[in-house]
């Protein structure tokens, strides 16, 4: 691969490190959602009409594809929040499926079928780092905060969450908000990058590629996502050459693989604190690798 | 339906006239499916008041305390805690009123520390803000520094051993039960209950346990138990409620209330004998406790 | 008058093949607590394949029908045997299911995509039943007809086998307790798969009614599937697979309807605004209880 191909993925490898960190903003707070896909969508043609229209500036542009992600990520809370798990995620993706159909029905707004330009002044290196480091930033310091530690203890155990007076929707919402805000950041930033933007930029292979980066680099620390995401991008490209048009069934396969092998992802907290308590506690046993120590099991007879 | 339940003349668990209960169940019903879990069960448990849930398994003990804290619905009876009606209410809000639970299956939050895992049950005396937190504001460095100090206070105050940062879910039977309690503990609650705390303790830890409750009530908080060790209930309870089979079967002080013929037979069986409770009490300290 | 039934028994056509495959998304929900996103590929394998004999191999289409569907529910068995299996031997929780077949979804999408191409096919005109039926003043194309039929059968089939049958009460105890099934006597494994099997199949059926009804196959067929079948799962609950099949023919004829009398744009619209308004008025489904965990 040329070195520019190679910057090109790099940079694609940022924007989906943002999608993966808006996923992550809603799964730290125990909901699996792929509305920032959606988020994104409306961020990026929104921020393409205007500018098209009447020539909105790429910064304010942001600006309004943050406050908009954000507004949009209260709204689906409201009305998504109280169901089911299984419906809540069903209800998000759905909301990308739907996007798609939005997008290639409005054709005043958003072009339709054939899509639309969009400026590119913010495809730069710049601007994508300083929106990594600025989300990156924003859910560091979050995570021992209350909302953080609220937000673990619901992930972990909701009803017991409950009983420490966390009230899970709350938090929940919060999550919504600050995952919306990073999809719409998101959107506009791919939007920059790719300066065309279609019904299919969008939709389920970005929310495929960037949950499977979540899931990867672990879902239960703020660097999991971003690692992720540069493994997930760059893995299918050094793979294109060897898989042809099937790299995205790799991206499929190694999704079931890791959910089944390695659930909590690269980064993750817990594992290395088991062993350092292991090391700390004994001399390591050879094959020991049961990965959870089993509780002393309740007597209940 | 069953006799009605007795109770000794002066364990108190009469309301009086005046100051409310600290907590006060009235005709509490439950059932699932077909089966009745709890049948209008009534106590009433003055403040700053060790009071002790028995009954053999399956009486319906951890229902009551379920519905108590909002984790099920009861289908008909009522709850209030200090006066305040909090039937209905969900687990969050009835945790704000002060009530703060343990868990007879032990719950902790899977990857936690022992200190997060307190900290964590700090989250109603918190008051930082998001806006707070992510700018990093001098009062939100000393709230952290300040739940830091008091989950450490807590974790000694209950004797858990283990380091601070070892992950609680690896910690002995023991201290994660502690854990549990150090946990409901941060929420300050004026009503605190507990699901077996010494299931799995030997003697010397359930008397630990003991001597804990004894200093939290000091402290003003009441407390209600679900225990199995007799010699605890007697020792530390001041006045219990036994049940079987989902119903009331004697309220009042404990020695009085073990004396009873039909809570002997529920917990023993028919043919009662010195020699059989002994054995039965020391078999009831808990699975771990051999 | 003969127009609005005329397209009464379009929208029940059409309605009856969101039904059958709301039905296989509904069983795997219910009964084995996975929401299978990857639901959608079985129904676009079991067109595509079903495609593949009849126009490239000239084998006979009830043959090929036949084939394609059990195309379909091989597919479904694999996906359990490869990824929902170990999952549920870990007891890996809610979210690991939905991801493990995301990734299902994947796999099948992109090799569908492959194999099939960009552009949708049509069946070859001679070897497909095409002749209307004069039914009264209706006419009823052998599509439609058949995709009536399939639902009115696999509905009855479906409900007997799991009310009625040794198999349903095998069913019923695998998904509230594995282990305590496997203690009184089930084989709770081969259940499984039996489930997995007749979810996915059911759902090629469906695919190929589907490339049928519209003589159009495409690697995107299952994707709208998905979305009506969610839509109806959701609308009419999966407690009772007749809840998800009745709510399935109803958004048939109201889309097919809105499209004649309001507008042919307004079709997916009016689904989702169903669907919307559904999921914030009544979150716990028309039907009633929709929990499937409890705390
Ligand atoms: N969520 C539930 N669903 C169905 N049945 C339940 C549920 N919770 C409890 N039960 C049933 O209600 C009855 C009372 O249970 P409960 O847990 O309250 O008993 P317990 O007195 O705490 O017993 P133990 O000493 O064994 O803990 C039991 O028969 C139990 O099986
Ligand atoms: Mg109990």
């Amino acid at each position: 691969m040329s070195t520019t191909a190679w910057i090109t993925t790099l940079q694609f490898a940022g924007v989906n490190a943002l999608f993966a960190l808006s996923i992550y903003a809603t799964l730290w707070t125990g909901v699996l959602s792929l509305a920032p896909i959606f988020f994104g969508a409306v961020g990026a043609f929104t921020f393409g009409y205007l500018a098209g229209t009447v020539g909105l500036s790429p910064f304010l542009g942001l600006v309004l594809g943050v406050v908009l992600g954000a507004a949009l990520g209260a709204l689906t809370a409201a009305l998504v929040i109280r169901l089911d798990s299984h419906y809540l995620a069903m209800a998000t993706i759905a909301m990308v499926l739907i996007g798609r159909v939005l997008v290639v029905n409005l054709t005043e707004l958003t072009g339709g079928a054939a899509g639309t330009l969009v400026p590119g002044e913010l495809g730069t290196w710049l601007w994508l780092i300083g929106c990594l480091v600025v989300a990156g930033y924003v859910l560091a310091r979050l995570a021992k905060s209350r909302f953080g530690m609220a937000a673990d203890a619901v992930r972990e155990d909701a009803a017991v969450a409950q009983t420490l007076g966390i009230s899970p929707r709350r938090i929940q919402l919060v999550g919504f908000v600050i995952s919306g805000a990073f999809g719409g950041a998101a959107g506009v930033m791919q939007a920059s990058f790719l300066q065309y933007i279609g019904p299919d930029t969008f939709y389920t292979h970005l929310g495929f590629v960037t949950l499977a980066a979540v899931v990867l680099g672990g879902a239960f620390h703020w660097a999991g996502p971003i690692v992720g995401a540069i493994v997930f991008t760059i893995l299918p490209e050094l793979l294109k050459d060897v898989m042809g048009e099937y790299d995205r069934v790799v991206t499929g396969v190694l999704l079931v693989v890791i959910i089944i092998f390695v659930p909590r992802g690269l980064v993750d907290l817990r594992r290395v604190r088991l062993l350092r308590a292991r090391s700390r506690q004994d001399p390591p046993r050879a094959g020991d690798d049961s990965a959870r120590p089993t509780a002393p099991q309740e007597v209940t007879a | 339906m069953s006799s009605p339940t007795r109770s000794a003349p002066d364990a108190g668990v009469v309301p009086d006239a005046g100051a409310p209960s600290a907590v006060s169940i009235v005709d509490l019903t439950k059932s699932f499916g077909g089966l009745k879990a709890v049948s209008e069960v009534t106590i009433q448990v003055p403040t700053r008041r060790i009071h002790g849930i028995l009954g053999p398994n399956g009486a319906g003990k951890t229902t009551v305390l379920n519905m108590v804290s909002g984790f099920i619905q009861p289908d008909k009876g009522s709850i209030s805690v200090f006066g305040d009606e909090v039937t209905g209410l969900s687990p969050h809000q009835i945790a704000r009123h002060g009530v703060a639970r343990t868990y007879q299956n032990i719950r902790l939050f899977a990857g936690m520390t022992v200190l997060e895992t307190v900290a964590a049950g700090a989250y109603l005396k918190r008051s930082s803000t998001i806006p707070g937190a992510i700018f990093f504001s001098p009062s939100e460095r000393r709230e952290r520094r300040e739940v830091r100090d008091r989950a450490t206070d807590l974790l000694r105050q209950v004797g858990v051993r283990a380091e601070p940062d070892a992950l609680a879910e690896t910690l002995s039977y023991g201290d994660q039960r502690r854990v549990e309690i150090a946990r409901a503990l941060a929420t300050e609650p004026r009503v605190l209950l507990l699901d077996e705390p010494t299931a799995g303790m030997n003697d010397a830890e359930s008397h630990e346990i003991g001597e804990l409750l004894l200093e939290l009530r000091g402290s003003g908080l009441t407390l209600i138990l679900i225990e199995h060790n007799m010699r605890l209930v007697e020792e530390f309870c001041e006045s219990v409620s036994v049940m079987n089979s989902g119903a009331m079967l004697a309220q009042g002080a404990p020695s009085w209330c073990l004396e009873q013929d039909d809570v002997k037979e529920a917990y023993f069986g028919k043919r009662s004998d010195a020699a059989r409770i002994a054995t039965l009490r020391r078999a009831r300290r808990g699975p771990g406790g051999s | 008058m003969e127009l609005l039934a005329q397209q009464l028994v379009n929208g029940i056509a059409l309605g009856s093949v969101y039904a059958l495959f709301a039905i296989g998304f509904a069983l795997i929900l219910a009964r084995m607590g996975i929401l299978n996103v990857a639901h959608g590929t079985f129904a676009t394998w079991g067109a595509l394949s079903s495609y593949w004999l009849v126009a490239e191999r000239g084998v006979d289409f009830w043959i090929a029908a036949l084939v394609g569907i059990a195309f379909a529910g091989l597919l479904g068995v694999l996906s359990d045997v490869l990824a929902f299996a170990p999952l549920r031997k870990r007891n890996a929780g809610m979210f690991a299911p939905i991801i493990a077949s995301i990734g299902i979804w994947i796999v099948l999408l992109s090799m569908a995509e492959a194999f099939a191409g960009p552009t949708t096919k049509s069946y070859p005109v001679a070897a497909v039943p095409a002749t209307p039926i004069q039914i009264g003043g209706l006419i009823v194309l052998p599509a439609h007809l058949m995709s009536i039929a399939a639902l009115v059968i696999v509905v009855t089939v479906v409900h007997l086998l799991l009310n009625r049958s040794r198999f349903g009460s095998a069913v019923r105890a695998v998904s509230v307790d594995p282990r305590s099934a496997t203690i009184v006597g089930v084989d709770a494994r081969r259940t499984l798969l039996a489930v997995a099997f007749l979810a996915a199949a059911i759902a090629g059926l469906a695919g190929v009614l589907a490339a049928f009804s519209d003589n159009n196959v495409s690697f995107g067929l299952g994707e709208a599937l998905l979305l009506k079948g969610f839509a109806a799962v959701v609308v009419g609950g999966y407690g009772d697979i007749r809840g998800a099949a009745a709510v399935g023919v109803a958004i048939g004829v109201l889309e097919v309807l809105s499209s004649q009398y309001i507008s042919s744009g307004f079709r997916d619209a009016i689904t989702f605004g169903v669907l919307l308004f559904v999921l914030v008025v009544r979150p716990q489904g028309i039907f009633g209880e929709r929990q499937l965990v409890r705390a």
